[in-house]
């Protein structure tokens, strides 16, 4: 086991963690942040992202003693309260349907639109190339960026 | 098993030296996690080497370029989209945003997986490694360095530190081609790398790799001597002159079927795989030729 301090979602947090767990499992289970979800375990499905420094990472391949001193972002501190207007738009779009892919995208696609605040469909989709969603084919998400970019409606 | 970081390299080769095999160095941890989680590997110690910016520097000079082990592909991807496009191209493959972000070229070379993106590139590249340990460094050829599925000569005391290509001079046109069910997040089925230079219309310094298609990444050395000082016809290779040159690609391959794709659809895709890797370096080569490397960039 070993200490460790994590900035995540702003709180600098305290941890004593196993040498080999994975960020993933210390985020649900000690910190009960359960927005991240276990897909796959290999870091092929991005339904675990959160951002370690402001970039997309599989929490579920990274060790939390890794992030001993660096900041943690996880869908919860997307927003506090009301949606953002990602997320807003997301909704709006249909781009949600079970949910189970959604954090990891809102994850990916707020770090992609901190780079790029207007992407192209083709930007998002390599941006998202990581993320299995197995519900909308894509389309709606894509979608709900372009729309929250250019004020468009599809 | 510790979870160890390091504060130096130093730190890390004192670890290798004292305990080899039981350490683990730790990095993006895109493959060592993996690996654990799969009881493949299991290590005593498990240093934590991504804070050493040292050695993730990319130093270019006297015609060629210096990685550190610890450049990420993203990193890659930017910083070599103009020097090395090969190498940007095959890193923008490595699965998605999230791996890009803290995979490593040393450990996507290190890992020696037999269908790994950059190895191929590497090799058509002439690449050589950098190991060190706590007795000096040594430099060898990755084409010696790969020794078959997930085997390397690095020795258990040592680091691999830094990758070493030459630069793309004028006139050389560099391609990595990736066959795969889907564009992204893929391992590659076929992968191939090449580099070659167009001189005067005619080809020079033809190298060709292929990844996923045996043990190991390796030199497709039958295509290359076919190709070496072949005279381009209207800025291509003849057709029939390409497919006869692809065909010696079987020489070193070794196909089997395997989760991804059968033997028989290697054997289909991989000299068609060559041949556009071939075509695209001497497209490359000839567009450089043309409007001279860096121009206006």
């Amino acid at each position: 086991m070993i200490d460790v301090r994590i900035e995540i979602n702003g709180a600098p947090t305290d941890l004593t963690v196993g040498a080999a767990a994975t960020l993933l499992d210390v985020l649900r289970d000690d910190c009960n942040l359960t927005g991240a979800k276990e897909g796959c375990v290999e870091g092929e499905c991005g339904a675990c992202t959160v951002l370690i420094d402001g970039s997309p990472v599989d929490s579920c391949l990274y060790a939390a003693a890794a992030c001993d001193g660096r900041s943690v972002t996880t869908i919860e501190g997307l927003s506090t309260g009301p949606l953002s207007a990602l997320q807003e738009a997301m909704v709006n779009a249909g781009g949600v349907q079970c949910g189970f892919c959604t954090p990891g995208v809102i994850v990916v696609l707020t770090a992609l639109l901190e780079r790029h605040p207007n992407p192209t469909p083709e930007q998002i989709r390599v941006a998202l190339a990581g993320n299995i969603c197995r519900c909308t084919g894509y389309a709606q998400i894509v979608e709900s960026v372009v729309e929250l970019t250019t004020g468009a409606r599809a | 098993m510790k979870f160890e970081r390091a504060d130096s390299v130093d730190f890390v080769l004192q670890a290798l030296a004292a305990d080899g095999a039981d350490v683990s160095p730790l990095a993006g941890g895109t493959d060592v996690m993996v690996q654990m989680q799969r009881n493949e590997l299991m290590p005593q110690r498990l240093v934590h080497i991504e804070p050493l910016r040292d050695l993730a520097e990319i130093r270019s000079e006297n015609g060629h370029h210096e990685i550190g082990a610890l450049v990420t592909h993203d990193r890659l991807v930017q910083a070599c989209a103009d020097s090395l496009p090969a190498l940007s191209a095959a890193a923008a493959t490595v699965g998605g945003w999230q791996t890009q972000a803290v995979g490593t070229i040393g450990g996507n070379v290190v890992n020696a997986s037999p269908a790994a993106d950059l190895p191929p590139v590497l090799l058509a590249y002439n690449a050589r490694v950098e190991l060190t340990s706590s007795q000096g460094t040594r430099e060898i050829d990755l084409d010696e360095f790969l020794v078959g599925r997930r085997e390397t000569l690095r020795r258990p005391d040592e680091l691999l530190t830094s990758i070493r290509v030459d630069a793309n001079a004028d006139g050389v046109g560099d391609a990595y081609v990736k066959i795969g069910r889907r564009t992204a997040m893929e391992v590659a089925i076929v992968g191939v790398g090449a580099r070659l230079r167009v001189d005067d219309g005619v080809l020079r310094d033809v190298r060709l790799a292929v990844a996923a298609c045996g043990p190991r990444a390796f030199r497709a050395r039958g295509v290359e001597e076919e190709l070496e000082g072949l005279a381009l016809t209207a800025g291509a290779v003849p057709p029939d002159a390409l497919a006869a040159a692809c065909a010696r690609v079987f020489d070193e391959a070794s196909l089997i079927d395997d989760v991804r794709a059968s033997a028989n659809y290697r054997r289909a895709v991989l000299p068609r795989a060559a041949a556009a890797a071939i075509s695209q370096s001497i497209g490359r080569a000839v567009g450089s030729s043309a409007t001279g490397k860096g121009a206006g960039r």
